[in-house]
């Protein structure tokens, strides 16, 4: 079987990451507008109520969502969770491409960032 | 009708921030905050959100072309993350007009340091680490030729990169600009490349706090919905406008956005 160069393996894997972008854009666009556009008939999610700073956390806004059944909210927050995720997934995909091609110094490179995005993400749990 | 000039902006910022490798965070605060009056909080959280869509979107674009230096990308987000959560920590306790004029006094020297940039670049020498890491790549040229290039000073790129990640923590852009100038000036890369470099690498940049603002409940979907729909429909038109424009003319236009949004930000600093 041929050595593949670096070169036509960073295609090949930039290939992939391209396809699990649209996937995930769609996935998380289809829950966005989706979302918004019943906020936009409910009518009661407006963009001058933010003027002043109230901290509440997801789960505690969550919870309120479930309570008051405001689905536009949920599926709203559901795109909002997707996109969120989707750099975090973009790596961890990197990660196992490069692992699977054998580039050992790109794989230990990519599974450091995604570590750090792991650790970044649980910092909002404790704040 | 405010939900709505809200997402025309955001597919303004979504295209300017394809067009230039950015992630259209320059606008969104301050249309949020200015135009809106958001609470600056739920402003940086809804552009950093809006930063992912724009990476994401016109990412796919880039990808697909061969522009985006993938291991550099990988590289270069080591610093960037690692600055991110820096930023994060720090943002409670950073005074945001002293920011802001830093901010922009940094802009206006870049202007100056891109419009004293040569047109054509020559292919510059590989520093060591690149070559051991083989980072140096090929890109289509506007005359259809495979041109090379090859990644100078990466250390110090990577330093800047770090200092890019916490300004996007706490500003809420993707720092964009930074990457875009680190890429073209300190590392000598083509314009093209560092611009899809730097769209691909501003998601993960964003990331890096994001998602700690996210669970904070700081992201509020009133606003951050709008912004990341118009700025991915904004971001996917850019991209493919963006492989067509001649790289003079990136260059140019990208100068004057510097200018401009220079501007802004010291006003905005002597103003709070």
């Amino acid at each position: 079987m041929n050595k593949v160069s670096p070169r036509q393996a960073e295609l090949k894997i930039a290939n992939y990451i391209g396809v699990f972008l649209k996937i995930g854009v769609i996935t998380a666009g289809f829950f966005l507008v989706t979302g918004w556009a019943w906020m936009l008939i409910d009518g009661d999610h407006e963009v001058r109520a933010l003027q002043n700073y109230e901290a509440s956390s997801l789960t505690e806004r969550l919870e309120w969502a479930i309570i008051l059944n405001d689905r536009a909210m949920i599926f709203a927050t559901l795109g909002l969770a997707l996109l969120v995720l989707l750099p975090l997934l973009r790596v961890f995909i990197t990660v196992v491409l490069f692992g699977v091609s054998r580039d050992y110094k790109m794989t230990v490179m990519a599974f450091f960032v995604l570590l750090a995005l792991i650790f970044s993400f649980s910092l909002g749990l404790n704040a | 009708m405010d939900e709505l000039i809200l997402l025309f902006i955001s597919v303004f910022a979504g295209f300017l921030g394809a067009l230039l490798g950015l992630g259209g965070g320059l606008i969104i605060v301050p249309a949020l905050t200015l135009f809106f009056h958001v609470h600056i909080r739920y402003a940086i959280a809804a552009s950093l959100i809006s930063v992912v869509a724009t990476s994401s979107g016109a990412a796919i674009g880039y990808l697909k072309e061969g522009l985006t230096n993938l291991r550099l990308a990988v590289v270069l987000e080591t610093g960037t993350v690692l600055g991110a959560i820096i930023g994060f920590l720090i943002s409670a306790s950073i005074k945001s007009s002293f920011l802001y004029l830093i901010f922009g006094a940094l802009l206006m020297l870049s202007a100056i340091m891109m419009l004293s940039q040569r047109e054509t670049q020559e292919v510059e020498i590989n520093h060591p680490l690149s070559e051991s890491l083989q980072l140096s790549g090929v890109y289509l040229g506007v005359d259809e030729n495979l041109k090379p290039y090859n990644v100078a000073q990466l250390p110090l790129g990577l330093f800047l990169m770090f200092g890019a990640g916490i300004l996007s923590a706490l500003l809420g852009i993707g720092s964009g600009i930074f990457k875009v100038l680190a890429m073209d000036t300190v590392m000598k890369l083509p314009i093209k490349v560092s611009s899809a470099t730097s769209t691909f690498m501003i998601g993960v940049t964003a990331a890096g706090s994001v998602g700690a603002f996210f669970l904070r409940g700081d992201v509020r979907p009133e606003i951050a919905a709008p912004v990341a729909i118009g700025v991915l429909v904004g971001a996917f038109i850019g991209s493919l406008v963006m492989v067509k424009i001649p790289a003079s003319r990136i260059r140019k236009f990208f100068v004057i956005v510097l200018v401009i949004v220079s501007f802004e930000m010291m006003s905005k600093g002597f103003s709070e």
